[in-house]
């Protein structure tokens, strides 16, 4: 009987110092985490639709929606939206047009996708420069080379963009001339992760619309 | 008669290279083949370990007469996952692309065997100076055997060491490196390094005492 109630006393003070510190460590952690989090989403809304203030116009289902405002002006929408990769949960910010028509930009902020394959669905520093170099961010010539996988969510040549219908499919082996506005190009040896991305796209833009029509319609 | 202790510098010696976690004990292995993609992320991974393993080894040697032996495996566990968990939570605040990089491996270093092993053939066993001591030498064998792992991979599979680009355009990445299978090759061929110097320093060993017992005998 001693012996039992010694175990248990052990187990519950141990049990409770752990709480106590974790709570204390919480704490103080809790609102950094918040703020790093913020400053990065903030970033990726400043990158995706330049110039203007996001105000947020949907936040349900694990979506949340900002339209890019310019004064009165709309420039564009920025979409957070997430789903399932080859691995664990891909995070992605999207950019549509102002009228929702085309796909203006993806951006992958967390994945845990194969190093090497899966993780070129991400934007790379050298991506992230050029199109910030480029005026109309359509670096369409680039379309079509499996590192480049994330660029033709921007543009893929002549202006065109992918369309925000919900009707994006996965293609290979196709050329940049071939490739029409509902078709991405998959990465060679990571259909998985390519599907994946197109997937949250397509079911993001088809979520942001019932919501907002759910609204009354924007 | 009292048990003659090991001297603390060979206490602290021994998780570099005669009881190295990783190449002698093959502890540790699921976050040493994982996260060793670049060399900062094995840095990353071995010093949240050890942060982990001394401030664990500290707590549990403090307290180790007062944990009965019934319930010692469940109180070193959540002694660990609070440590870990503190780390996660830091590294999140104050490093999130750290964090992000090593991603679920910090939560999982509650179940790296090399912590949870030491706890229970240390610092249940000794004082909090010699935990100490030990915890920080296995920690060191741990993150450096991590770094190396991490720099070969990296240097092979991006041309790249710590993120600046070494080897020149004209190299054509090993793309297999940064893959699994570069991980387990790698540690491979290191595995194969320390067992044939290890193998080479008995033997060297064995033919000196061979040697001095031979020039006894003559004498």
């Amino acid at each position: 009987m001693k012996i039992t109630l010694h175990m248990l006393a052990t187990l519950i003070v141990v049990g409770m110092l752990s709480g106590g510190a974790l709570s204390l460590v919480n704490d103080h952690a809790a609102p950094l985490i918040a703020e790093n989090e913020r400053k990065e989403r903030d970033a990726a809304i400043a990158f995706l639709v330049p110039g203007g203030t996001p105000t947020e116009m949907v936040n349900a289902e694990g979506l949340t929606a900002w339209e890019v405002l310019n004064g009165e002006t709309s420039l564009g929408w920025v979409i957070q939206y997430a789903g399932i990769g080859f691995q664990a949960e891909i995070k992605t910010m999207i950019a549509l047009d102002s009228e929702r028509k085309d796909v203006r930009g993806v951006m992958v902020i967390t994945d845990s996708e194969t190093p090497g394959l899966g993780t070129w669905i991400r934007l790379s520093g050298e991506q992230k420069e050029a199109l910030l170099a480029s005026d109309s961010r359509d670096l369409g010539d680039e379309v079509g080379i499996a590192q480049n996988f994330p660029l033709q969510f921007f543009g893929f040549g002549g202006g065109q963009h992918l369309s925000a219908a919900g009707d994006l499919k996965v293609v290979k082996g196709k050329t940049r001339a071939q490739l029409g506005t509902s078709e991405v190009q998959a990465i060679t040896a990571a259909t998985i992760s390519s599907v994946a991305v197109t997937d949250i796209v397509n079911a993001a833009v088809i979520k942001l619309d019932r919501l907002l029509a759910g609204q009354g319609g924007v | 008669m009292a048990k003659k202790q090991t001297p603390i510098g060979t206490e602290f010696m021994k998780g570099l290279w005669d009881q190295n976690p990783v190449l002698k004990a093959l502890l540790g292995l699921c976050p040493t083949l994982a996260v060793t993609t670049s060399a900062m992320n094995g840095v990353g991974m071995g010093v949240a370990t050890t942060f982990v393993l001394v401030c664990a080894s500290l707590l549990i040697s403090l307290v180790r007469k007062a944990i009965p032996t019934q319930v010692r495996i469940a109180s070193f566990i959540v002694v660990i996952a609070t440590f870990v968990t503190i780390v996660d939570l830091e590294m999140k605040a104050l490093f999130p692309a750290m964090s992000k990089s090593l991603g679920a491996f910090i939560p999982l270093i509650v179940v790296n065997c090399l912590i949870l092993g030491r706890q229970e053939a240390f610092a249940s066993k000794n004082n909090p100076f010699r935990s100490i001591v030990d915890a920080v030498g296995m920690g060191l064998g741990f993150t450096l055997t991590l770094t190396v792992l991490g720099a070969v991979r990296e240097l092979l599979g991006n041309r790249t060491m710590f993120g600046f680009q070494v080897l020149p355009d004209a190299f054509e990445p090993w793309i297999v490196m940064i893959l699994p299978a570069g991980a387990f090759l790698t540690l491979g061929f290191m595995l194969g390094a320390v067992n044939t110097i290890t193998h080479r320093r008995e033997q060297a060993a064995i033919a000196t005492r061979r040697a001095a017992s031979l020039t006894v005998k003559e004498a």
